[in-house]
């Protein structure tokens, strides 16, 4: 069956001294304790405890902990800001590629209509000398980058 | 002063001159004497035609700035810049251009010793000898000051003054 | 809730922004380690986690929120996951204590057994430390947060991600454990 309201209060008293007790709860406690000497007693026994939680010393980071915290966490700022900044270098750098990809079929093109009768006539495919020219540009590219990778990765070596 | 104009700078002005200069040479020409003669532009209005030209020829100016910058910018990272310039320039549709920018060297710091800027991966300073940055003894990896251990190789690193003097209750 | 500049100048790079918030709050989020941890070691290696967490999230932090519940709560995440690797047992939750049975005379205390009496203030909080670091971490964290935090009932829950009546459960059987730990010195 339920706890009688004694014991209801009895249980709240501890919140009480912990001043965790909705405005509800407190009329009720306060309203108990104007006839219950035993859980005033109680209540009284918690004030020594509760009142030096609250006055505990702090304990505080040392000055070292703070500034190499500090320290840390601008550097890490920073890095974050200049991944940032690359990402958005790299995204317009390759959009740009990409135009200037159309660029050259669109030169290409208005070259080879005019002035494609003076070259040879297996020149005159336009998407041929196109693409070659695309997939040179791309292997080349590709060759460049595996071989300044690996050096690179032997190069990373500090000592 | 914002990030973007920081970077511009690093473009030599002669990069910005010849982009221009070469911007004139090609735009005004083919204006005035391409486009009246040629076939199909000829039917197109003026502005129509001064928009393609002189819009369309920008990237040209853009190529020319990134191309500049490549050279500032592997200039001051002591990175081999003629070498870069040209990879730039040679390999067609701005992909050198993409490359130097995953490739490239990090920016390297003065010396807290005697101020003078050498390569990045430099763990001494060249001139006065200032450990510019930890590395492991054992694997040459580059190392955080607060290690124990290499976290490449696992060797274990001397009690270096750095780690001493940081936390005194840990020197004990 | 008032947006605090700080923040918005961190999320924008500025690094004396940093500084300051490091400055403001470094008190208070050592102090909430250390209860949750114990360790003064520890208590430092955290710190420095959650200050670099907070320069990691700082992106995908709503201005508008409580920058403090933010702080501490990700301050918690990472000490709870640090206890998991090295004393997993210290989390348990421990079991309701089961004393309601007895009447309240026992527990009054009198002027000739208890020390809460005689103990001088200070040697009384030395004692109260300890034995709070004798409780699981869940008491000792809900204690610090309500009396040294000085946060209300609904923040405590919020902060530990508990309903308001499992958190005030929490408060009300840490204490009287405390007071347990106390009376048997």
């Amino acid at each position: 069956m339920g706890l009688s309201e004694h014991d209801k209060i009895r249980e709240l008293l501890a919140l009480a001294a912990a001043g965790a007790l909705t405005s509800a709860e407190e009329k009720q406690v306060a309203e108990h304790l104007r006839s219950c000497i035993a859980c005033s007693n109680e209540l009284g026994a918690w004030h020594p405890i509760t009142s030096e939680l609250r006055r505990l010393p702090t304990p505080q980071p040392s000055l070292w902990l703070v500034q190499a915290t500090l320290a840390r966490a601008q550097a890490k700022l920073i890095e974050q800001a200049e991944h940032d900044w690359n990402r958005r270098v790299m995204i317009c750098v390759v959009a740009f590629a990409w135009l200037l990809t159309i660029a050259n079929w669109l030169v290409f093109h208005f070259v080879s209509e005019r002035f494609g009768s003076l070259l040879e006539p297996q020149f005159g495919h336009t998407w041929i000398s196109f693409a070659g020219f695309t997939t040179l540009g791309w292997l080349a590219g590709g060759v460049a980058a595996v071989m300044l990778a690996v050096r690179q990765r032997g190069e990373r070596r500090l000592a | 002063m914002s990030r973007f104009t920081k970077e511009l700078r690093v473009i030599p002005n002669a990069a910005w001159i010849v982009a221009w200069l070469v911007y004139l040479c090609m735009t005004v020409p083919l204006f005035l004497f391409v486009a009246p003669t040629d076939a199909e532009m000829s039917k197109w209005p003026r502005w129509a035609q001064a928009l393609l030209i002189y819009g369309f020829l920008l990237v040209e100016v853009a190529w020319v700035a990134l191309i500049g910058y490549i050279y500032g910018d592997a200039k001051r990272r002591q990175m081999r810049y003629v070498l870069w310039t040209l990879l730039a320039i040679f390999i067609p549709n701005a992909i050198g251009i993409i490359l130097y920018l995953i490739l490239r060297d990090p920016l390297p710091k003065p010396c807290p010793g005697c101020g003078h800027v050498e390569k990045a991966k430099f763990p001494f300073c060249p001139h006065c000898g200032t450990l510019l940055h930890p590395a492991c003894p054992k694997c040459g990896k580059a190392l955080e000051p607060t290690w124990a251990n290499c976290a490449f190789c696992g060797q274990q690193l001397p009690e270096t003054s750095m780690r001493a003097t940081q936390n005194p209750s840990v020197a004990m | 809730m008032a947006v605090d500049a700080d923040v918005v100048r961190l999320r924008r790079g500025d690094l004396n922004a940093l500084s300051e918030l490091i400055s403001r709050h470094q008190n208070r989020l050592y102090r909430y380690l250390l209860r949750m941890v114990r360790q003064p070691a520890e208590a430092d290696d955290l710190f420095q986690q959650t200050w670099l967490r907070v320069v990691e999230k700082i992106h995908s932090f709503d201005e508008s929120r409580n920058f403090d519940a933010w702080l501490f709560t990700l301050a918690r995440n990472l000490a709870i996951d640090h206890l998991r690797r090295i004393r997993p047992e210290s989390l348990d939750e421990p079991l309701a204590d089961g004393r309601h049975s007895e009447t309240v005379a026992e527990r009054i205390p009198s002027k000739d057994q208890t020390p809460l009496d005689h103990a001088l203030a200070a040697e009384r909080r030395t004692e109260i430390v300890e034995a709070m670091s004798g409780l699981p971490m869940m008491y000792r964290e809900v204690l610090t947060l309500r009396f040294e935090e000085e946060m209300r009932i609904e923040e405590i829950a919020q902060v530990t991600a508990v309903p308001l009546s499992t958190a005030k459960a929490r408060l009300r059987r840490s204490l009287e454990q405390l007071r347990d730990a106390l009376e048997a010195r």
